[in-house]
């Protein structure tokens, strides 16, 4: 979150040039709710459930990670959440060329990593060369080609670099704003002599914390695995980032993250005062934080319901097959709508999530809020309409049990499956299954492990169709610019024989006309530089969904972010949102925060 | 003796190999593998799990893997955690360690209140004071220490809250302790960290040993050999402890082996609930990742300290037991 800076603006505040003669990035105050002057020094404390796997920038799988999330500096680009432009940040200027597909960025000067080596494009080419090798597996890997086409990175000279994009893409500006360096001076020789096998061995969990670099406002200062990550002021970050008063930044003195790998004991430790931030996770533990601030006996500022959550849940039929007669039946673009109808979202929210949640009727996960559609709701719950249209569908009868039978003697009767590991998808999918047996729905639920799940949902050899009637699960993940799908959730033709996410349809075929509308107008909006227009397509594609239910979506969390009072600088509620946060501190800009004396 | 050893040694071969093969069967059993969740990330593609599909060997057939990481384990190689991308021995050494100390504690804790609790059932049955034990050992028994720990955490929490006395309530160090301290500061932190874990992981065994053991006194407390020792003219205590007690304690040394497996095993969700960084922890997220080789190392490496562990209890039982000889 990274405000535009314009070159001449930050010229004239000739104070904040370094030495270098080099323009710092000035860090605009409205990222940050605090008031008067800032404290300096102290340490913030947060905690993770997980210990953190690895250090090396080019293997790390998970979420938070340290050198995804705590490690960095930020990308070429800043994102303004109150404008949504992308706006220069590690560099300084850029231009595009007119057919939108050529990006030259100059990089800013007067940036170093913790061991006060330069940042330059050096760095930014190591980035490029070892992500793309497929022998590394990086996570980034298939960022760099976009419809399998590649994305094509050159140095012009040390502070210059050009990026090629195959298409105009609209999402290009969100990948090159998270194009982030890695030091060419540590990885480059190790990568010449050593190859890909080389790079993986680097920077594990137990390399010594002096070897590990960082570009951003805090560097390694000490790593216990199972206990805690200590980190500490990196000086050289303040040389070129500065507060709107010129002061250098972060105002911390380090960071510490513990590893608490209990949700209850998260909670305890934020109660007792050993951790400064926290995410009460459900309605229970937000009471909880709430009881103790009431009770005075915690200094602390409690925001609920501060934002959406950047995922989703839905109910996914097999359409596999129209062999069968569950398979012609969940093929029925109208049984469909009646299934929608049959959930009640608000008793989901009401029931499940305490009320702090809200229901969902498109793929948009409901935290970009400008982009959902509005009046994609016309399947909403209505248990009459469906019954009225299960009938107009054949099923006029009830056998004995109350199930609706059709005048071949086919019972309205099918299993939904949820994953164990789920109480939240368990108890969407009792309420389903309760609404829909009083119409004459027999719904069976069966809850198996997450990976017996997601095998049942893969693709068989062959596209032969799948095994189940109908699966109840969630994505996570997406973009800001066109948060609307992404391509292997929406491609129905040629799909690949593995991880694929359409998951409806899994024969490698279309096999209804709204799927290759949905892929036409999602490239289109891919292409369209326009925002209002690209937000249009949005809606196109959204109402697709809502009329023809390929999924079912049910409903979504919202989040809620606690922190001791001494803690100053969370942005203000305008642009909170929970995909804009950062994963262990929460909504706030770590180089802008202090902590009150 | 000797010959006994030895061929208990050579039997070790075929249940260790029988033990790892069944370990291997069983987690490969188990649907989906190391890739399963990030085959559901929309930012995944095929190329891309394709490709770690090979880098982890993830598509060769399982006796395949088995080989090799039988071979590997042979040659002291763990093998390498996909997690972590690092050898499982280096990484598990550090968690086992931690774990070490929460069982270490525990077991002296146990030896320490369950054997005086035992005998003093024992030499005073149906006493107030053995009314009372009892009933503390069958709370013990009853009460999963998972759940023990949370009420434990939260009686922690409001003392704090009421009296501001600071008693850790989680994790292995204080983060408010500088890294300089000295070695005795460092090695007291632990010891006020692991106390409460620790306490809470042993009430099980004091409960189980303290009415093994008085049941145990009981039996041997009415033998004829006793009669006849007091007829002696033997002395109370040395009645007690030297003649009663190390016949009773016989259950307790055959089950000795079995802590060796434990020390490595972790502590259970005791771990979990207190962050406490020992094997537990690690080998949950190992088993939910389907992180292959730490969960076989291990399950390798307890396996083999449980048969090591059993023939030590079979040999201390010789040495306390004249009843016992072994050929």
């Amino acid at each position: 979150m990274k405000n535009l800076l314009m070159l001449a603006a930050a010229l004239t505040i000739g104070s904040t040039l370094t030495s270098a003669g080099a323009a710092p990035y000035v860090n605009e105050a409205k990222y940050s709710n605090a008031k008067g002057t800032p404290d300096m020094g102290g340490v913030l404390r947060g905690a993770n459930l997980a210990d953190f796997k690895t250090i090396n920038p080019f293997t790390y799988r998970e979420s938070p990670s340290l050198p995804g999330s705590i490690l960095v500096a930020g990308g070429l680009l800043g994102y303004d959440a109150y404008s949504g432009d992308f706006t220069p940040y590690m560099a300084e200027s850029y231009t595009q060329s007119a057919d939108k597909t050529l990006f030259t960025l100059k990089i800013r000067k007067g940036m170093k990593w913790s061991d006060g080596e330069d940042i330059t494009a050096d760095d930014y080419m190591t980035t490029y060369t070892i992500e793309r090798d497929e022998k590394v597996g990086s996570n980034a890997f298939s960022g760099w080609y976009p419809n399998e086409k590649p994305i094509i990175v050159k140095k012009l000279d040390a502070y210059t670099i050009t990026i090629k994009y195959p298409n105009a893409d609209v999402t290009a500006l969100e990948f090159i704003g998270a194009y982030a360096p890695q030091p060419s001076h540590i990885f480059d020789s190790v990568y010449k002599t050593k190859g890909a096998e080389g790079i993986k061995a680097m920077w594990s969990v137990s390399t010594p914390a002096a070897q590990i670099v960082s570009a951003g406002p805090f560097k390694l200062e000490r790593y216990v695995p199972g206990e805690r990550v200590t980190l500490t002021k990196n000086k050289f970050f303040g040389e070129w980032n500065k507060d709107s008063a010129g002061r250098a930044l972060p105002y911390l003195d380090g960071l510490q993250i513990n590893i608490v790998a209990d949700a209850n004991a998260q909670l305890a430790a934020f109660l007792a005062g050993n951790t400064d931030v926290y995410q009460p996770g459900d309605r229970d533990k937000l009471a909880q934080v709430k009881a103790a601030i009431d009770a005075k006996k915690l200094t602390a500022n409690l925001l609920p319901n501060a934002s959406s959550r950047a995922s989703s849940d839905f109910v996914v039929f097999n359409q596999d097959t129209a062999g069968s007669f569950k398979g012609k039946l969940f093929r029925n673009v109208k049984f469909r709508q009646v299934f929608s109808q049959l959930v009640n979202r608000d008793a989901m929210v009401d029931l499940v999530l305490g009320g702090l949640g809200v229901p969902t009727y498109t793929g948009v996960y409901p935290v970009y809020k400008d982009w959902v559609a509005g009046g994609a709701d016309q399947f909403k719950f209505n248990p009459t309409a469906a019954a009225a249209t299960l009938k107009s569908l054949g099923f006029s009868k009830k056998d004995k049990d109350g199930v609706l039978v059709d005048a071949k003697g086919n019972r309205l009767e099918f299993t939904l499956i949820a994953n164990a590991e789920n109480t939240r998808r368990q108890q969407y999918a009792k309420i389903i299954a309760d609404e829909a047996l009083k119409v004459g729905v027999k719904i069976n639920t069966s809850f198996i492990a997450f990976n017996q799940m997601s095998g049942l949902l893969d693709a068989k050899p062959n596209f032969a169709p799948r095994s189940f009637d109908a699966i109840m699960i969630g994505l996570v993940g997406g973009g800001l610019t066109y948060p609307v799908s992404s391509d292997n959730v929406i491609t129905c033709n040629n799909l690949p024989a593995d991880g694929n996410l359409h998951m409806f349809n899994q024969t490698g075929k279309c096999i209804y006309p709204f799927e290759t509308q949905i892929v036409n107008l999602y490239y289109k909006g891919r292409g369209e530089f326009n925002l209002a227009k690209r937000k249009d397509v949005a809606v196109s594609i959204q109402k697709l969904e809502a009329a023809n239910q390929p999924v079912t979506y049910l409903a979504a969390q919202t989040v809620h972010y606690a922190w001791q009072t001494k803690v100053q600088g969370e942005v203000p509620k305008q642009i909170m949102r929970d995909d804009l946060s950062n994963v262990i501190y929460g909504p706030r800009d770590l180089a802008l925060t202090w902590i009150n004396k | 003796m000797v010959p006994f050893i030895l061929r208990r040694l050579v039997q070790l071969i075929p249940t260790f190999l029988l033990a790892t093969l069944v370990a291997f069967v069983i987690i490969q059993l188990a649907p989906g593998d190391f890739l399963s969740q990030l085959k559901e990330n929309p930012r995944a593609t095929a190329v891309q799990i394709q490709q770690l599909t090979t880098l982890y060997g993830l598509d060769r057939p399982g006796w395949q893997q088995y080989f090799q990481w039988l071979f590997n384990l042979l040659r002291g190689d763990l093998g390498l955690s996909f997690q972590y991308n690092q050898p499982v021995l280096q990484l598990i050494k550090g968690p086992a360690l931690n774990s070490l100390i929460l069982v270490g504690i525990s077991v002296v804790i146990s030896f320490a209140v369950a054997i005086p609790v035992g005998v003093y059932g024992a030499l005073r049955p149906y006493s107030f004071g053995d009314r009372f034990s009892s009933f503390l050992a069958y709370f013990g028994l009853g009460i999963p220490s998972f759940f023990f720990a949370l009420l434990a955490i939260y009686a922690l929490l409001v003392t704090q809250q009421t009296t501001g006395w600071d008693m850790p309530i989680g994790g292995k160090t204080s983060g408010s302790l500088p890294a300089d301290i000295s070695a005795g500061r460092h090695a007291w932190d632990i010891f006020v960290h692991a106390l409460v874990p620790s306490i809470i992981l042993v009430l099980r065994s004091i409960s189980s040993d303290s009415r093994v053991i008085r049941g145990q006194m009981l039996e041997t407390m009415g033998q004829d050999y006793i009669r006849t020792a007091r007829a002696k003219g033997l002395g109370d205590r040395q009645v007690t402890y030297k003649h009663a007690l190390k016949i009773a304690l016989l259950p307790i040394i055959a089950s000795i082996g079995g802590f060796l497996p434990a020390l490595i095993g972790g502590a259970g969700f005791v771990e979990v609930v207190f962050s406490w960084p020992g094997l537990t922890p690690m080998l949950l997220s190992a088993f939910f990742n389907n992180d292959l080789y730490v969960l076989m190392s291990t399950l390798a490496v307890s396996t083999l300290l449980y048969i090591i562990g059993n023939l030590l209890s079979d040999l201390l039982l010789a040495a306390v037991d004249p009843r016992i000889r072994y050929t």
